[in-house]
């Protein structure tokens, strides 16, 4: 079986709910005493949601969303999405994790900057193995659909934040991920191109059915999710529904 | 795979031309070094090489052994313990892969060697170089023929003809068959006058005269006033010819188990063989010490080169990168620091090589001596190893900055300014 398969086999497994996360604790170390980032969380969240994480910085907001995306592990409890338990899988089941379930957003972008932005897109399937021509045609495909189809060639120092950032967004879904993370995805731009982001991952979450999960402490950024769930001192304060 | 890894190494290494110039410089000296020495020593050896192998690599040497008189040899001729004679010659051509012996005996300088030729008389030097062991070095023959292990007969120089007054290719050649007079003197006075048959002209430019071993023997047996010169002293060396270069080793030890000394051209050419052996292992060893030194400075630049890139190394995790793609993408980067190395310090070395060849060879013309043969030579495997070992030394340097890369915990790499 191809670890496509295994995805699968595994997503096929469970209906209803893409993340289950069970009395999640993370602890940090830190000049000499243990610091919890996460103090038990208790979350799940469907296929097809836009979830936002919000609250003030240190209430573990960010912590939980490293453990979604599979780069950091848990302290105790679980995290399971698409049916992996990430807490206890191998380095190569996260690896696997990371590369084909979900795709991250971050605030700052983080292109390589010396990658043109089509190559900055074809990175993930670099790592899968797929050939140049393959990945220059996927590329140059979710590139135009985040309407950046002119500025294929450009470095990401000749591109503007919104810009970057949509790069960023079209490198996050190539691989065709489950799950989208989103890390403060309009903290570092302008009201107006902060707006259309927001606008091009509604219309992801709606055209693809993508699962997001967006961390932000910006009411406004939160107000397009369908569920805002708020932490603070890392445990879930409240959570509020709203009707799409 | 490995070619977007090349691609994206390349590219971070050009991204840094002046560190990676500086990095690469350190194994560029080292591999410089070790392809200019071993290649010059190579070149020397291949030289020695040919020049001995002209001598003749078929031809065994067989001596008398001596006893140790303490006495300075060149004017003492010391006892034979075991004399070469004609007996011992016959037994010799027995030794299996043996196709030729021929004896020779030397006529010392102090005998006072003469010819005479219609009533002219000019001093000769006699040569104990026979036809065929020493061929290559001996003048062209320009009329009759060549001793060929004949029992007796007279080569004469071009030049001792001269001198006689025989100057004309017409009168050398009515002069080959026919009887000449030798004269032997002592310095004393006394002297013996011989017949010889002219069986050849040589080219030679200087006044010689070559003997067949049996009229070499009747001068040195007037000489030594023994009649049984040969079977009390015997020869004064046998030249034995191998019918194959693979038999002259086992010809060797049947000769020495017979209790005679032997030189042979290939044993001259084993002893040059260990000797640059251990020469190149000396220059290599220097050269190695340079790339070990110069390791260090690739440990440190892709140490460097780690920490700038931690938030990159980060950023490749979150994509998806496995540990070995991060662990595989810097030593493919360290390890194309090697190859630019090995590649231009193949290429410097060779030129440098060259160089001092051609100065070497300013040199000997300047000193009147003539000398054809290239000193510089890279063999195939020098090239090989030069460059397999700058890759190696580049990967080998990149391994634990690649470990470092490759187990940066994501979250952290992230956060990383």
């Amino acid at each position: 079986m191809t670890s496509a398969d295994v995805l699968a086999a595994r997503t096929a497994s469970r209906d209803g709910h893409l993340i289950e996360i069970r009395g999640v604790e993370r602890h940090y170390t830190l000049g000499g005493g243990p610091v919890g980032a996460l103090r038990g969380v208790d979350l799940t969240i469907g296929r097809g949601e836009l979830v936002a994480l919000t609250g003030p910085s240190g209430s573990g907001k960010s912590t939980l969303l490293n453990l979604l995306g599979g780069l950091d592990r848990p302290t105790s409890g679980t995290v399971r999405v698409a049916g992996l338990d990430l807490g206890r899988a191998s380095e190569r089941e996260l690896t696997i994790h990371r590369r084909r379930v979900v795709g991250f957003i971050f605030q700052s972008f983080n292109l390589l900057p010396r990658l043109r932005a089509v190559e900055n897109v074809e990175l993930p399937l670099v790592w899968s193995g797929v050939g140049a021509a393959e990945r220059r045609r996927r590329a140059i495909a979710l590139l135009e659909r985040v309407r950046l189809g002119h500025r294929l060639e450009h470095l990401p120092s000749e591109l503007s934040g919104g810009e970057q950032q949509r790069v960023a967004i079209a490198r996050a879904l190539i691989n065709n991920p489950a799950l989208l993370l989103a890390d403060e995805p309009t903290g570092n731009l302008d009201s107006a191109t902060g707006r259309e982001i927001l606008t091009l991952l509604t219309e992801l979450n709606r055209e693809r059915g993508l699962t997001i999960v967006l961390v932000t402490h910006d009411p406004e950024v939160a107000a397009i999710a369908g569920r805002r769930v708020r932490l603070r001192d890392g445990r879930i304060e409240a959570v509020e529904e709203q009707a799409p | 795979m490995i070619g977007e890894l090349v691609r994206q190494a390349v590219r971070n290494l050009t991204r840094r031309t002046l560190r990676t110039v500086l990095t690469t410089f350190g194994i560029f000296v080292g591999i410089v070094t070790i392809v200019t020495m071993v290649a010059l020593a190579a070149g020397v050896q291949r030289e020695i090489g040919r020049n001995v192998a002209e001598l003749g690599l078929d031809i065994v040497r067989v001596t008398p052994r001596t006893q140790e008189t303490g006495l300075p040899r060149n004017v003492f001729q010391a006892p034979r313990t075991t004399p070469i004679t004609p007996a011992v010659v016959e037994e010799l051509r027995t030794i299996p892969g043996v196709v030729a012996a021929v004896p020779v005996v030397a006529i010392p300088a102090a005998v006072d060697l003469r010819v005479q030729i219609d009533g002219r008389e000019t001093r000769v030097a006699p040569t104990t170089l026979t036809r065929p062991p020493f061929a290559q070095l001996q003048p062209k023959l320009i009329a009759g023929a060549a001793l060929e292990g004949e029992e007796r007969g007279a080569i004469l120089s071009r030049n001792a003809l001269e001198r006689l007054g025989v100057g004309t290719d017409g009168a050398w050649s009515r002069l080959v068959g026919e009887p000449i007079t030798l004269i032997a003197r002592t310095s004393r006075g006394e002297q013996e006058t011989f017949r010889v048959l002219v069986r050849g002209i040589d080219d030679g430019d200087r006044p010689e005269i070559t003997l067949g071993y049996r009229d070499a023997a009747d001068v040195m047996s007037w000489w030594n006033d023994d009649p049984d010169l040969l079977t009390s002293q015997g020869f004064d060396a046998v030249t034995l010819r191998a019918a194959s270069l693979g038999a002259v080793p086992a010809i060797g030890e049947a000769v020495t188990s017979r209790g005679f000394a032997v030189t042979s051209v290939q044993a001259l050419l084993d002893v040059v063989n260990r000797v640059f052996a251990i020469l190149q292992a000396l220059l290599a060893g220097v050269g190695g010490l340079a790339l070990f030194v110069a390791s260090l400075g690739v440990v440190n630049t892709m140490l460097m080169s780690v920490y700038e890139r931690t938030r990159e190394i980060g950023i490749m995790k979150a994509t998806g990168a496995s540990r070995g793609d991060v662990l595989r993408l810097f030593l493919v980067e360290s390890g194309i620091l090697g190859a630019i190395a090995g590649v231009s310090g193949l290429l410097a070395g060779w030129l440098l090589s060259l160089l001092v060849d051609w100065i070497a060879h300013r040199y000997l013309e300047s000193q009147q001596v003539t000398f054809v043969g290239s000193l510089s030579y890279v063999p195939w495997w020098l090239a090989a190893g030069a460059l397999g070992f700058s890759v190696l030394v580049g990967v080998g340097a990149g391994l634990y900055p690649a470990y470092r890369a490759a187990s940066l915990d994501p979250v952290a790499a992230l956060r990383h300014d």
